[in-house]
């Protein structure tokens, strides 16, 4: 448990991490939350999960809980803070805005007192565990889309696509 | 009015900010410049020598001590947030 975020690695293979994603961004979104993915270099996936009227906006920017899941040797680091909906490249404004550490405070203590940390993390823990009644789509030749609220993800790669989409735009999948 | 806090009890100095005329006045073409930066400190200095004539001692005392746990909070955070950078 770091100060500002719930940080900790998972017993399980890296190649979960889509699936953990899937599940995470399916749970939040049934409850309203809007998300955004967005899939890193390092082969991990960064998750922003906010919503109207809980989470605040700083500086013109809606703050979200952010979930990353990165490829840790033989195991996933999970780590749920506070960060920027759909601004992952640009925090460093919101950083140097002197009173940050006081919203971020704030806005971590509602994130831990609604438990949405928590609840991530055992979205996460549901999917190692195989006993969650998910499962993730087919990723073979058949591809598929996942449409959370407004987006639209191809389950082949990841990408997020506009909800009209019939093709990914990222690796070219056919959507159904 | 605008209150500092929000109705869930938030510090509202995101929006007292982006809805303030200087920021709007410095913002409105995108681009920050020196002028408007020495401009905006020597309004900060202006507007802190007024509040401090208008205060009391015990008054001015709060600011102070408001300020600075602020300001530290501030300096702390960052030297918290470059340890991590160098752990």
């Amino acid at each position: 448990m770091g100060t500002f975020n719930t940080k900790t690695t998972l017993a399980a293979s890296p190649s979960l991490i889509p699936a953990i994603a899937d599940r995470i961004c399916h749970d939040f979104a049934l409850e309203g939350y809007e998300i955004n993915r967005d899939n890193l270099m390092s082969g991990g996936i960064d998750i922003s999960v906010t919503k109207g009227g809980f989470f605040k906006a700083v500086l013109g920017m809606k703050t979200a809980l952010k979930i990353t899941l990165v490829p840790e040797n033989n195991a996933i680091g999970f780590e749920a803070g506070v960060g920027i909906f759909g601004q992952q490249a640009i925090p460093t404004v919101i950083m140097l805005f002197f009173a940050w550490p006081v919203l971020l405070t704030q806005i971590w203590g509602l994130i831990q007192q609604s438990n949405l940390d928590d609840k991530a993390l055992a979205a996460a823990q549901a999917v190692i565990a195989g006993n969650n009644g998910y499962s993730r789509p087919n990723t073979g030749s058949a591809t598929q889309s996942t449409t959370y609220g407004a987006a639209r993800f191809c389950t082949n790669c990841g990408a997020q696509l506009p909800a009209d989409a019939r093709f990914c735009s990222n690796c070219g999948c056919p959507l159904n | 009015m605008q209150t500092l806090f929000d109705e869930n009890g938030l510090l509202n100095i995101a929006d007292i900010v982006t809805n303030h005329p200087s920021y709007k006045a410095i913002m409105e073409d995108g681009i920050v410049t020196d002028g408007e930066l020495k401009a905006q400190a020597e309004a900060t200095i202006a507007s802190l020598k007024k509040l401090q004539s208008l205060c009391n001692e015990e008054q001015q005392n709060a600011i102070l001590e408001a300020i600075s746990e602020m300001s530290v909070l501030f300096a702390a955070y960052h030297n918290y947030e470059l340890q991590d950078l160098c752990r």
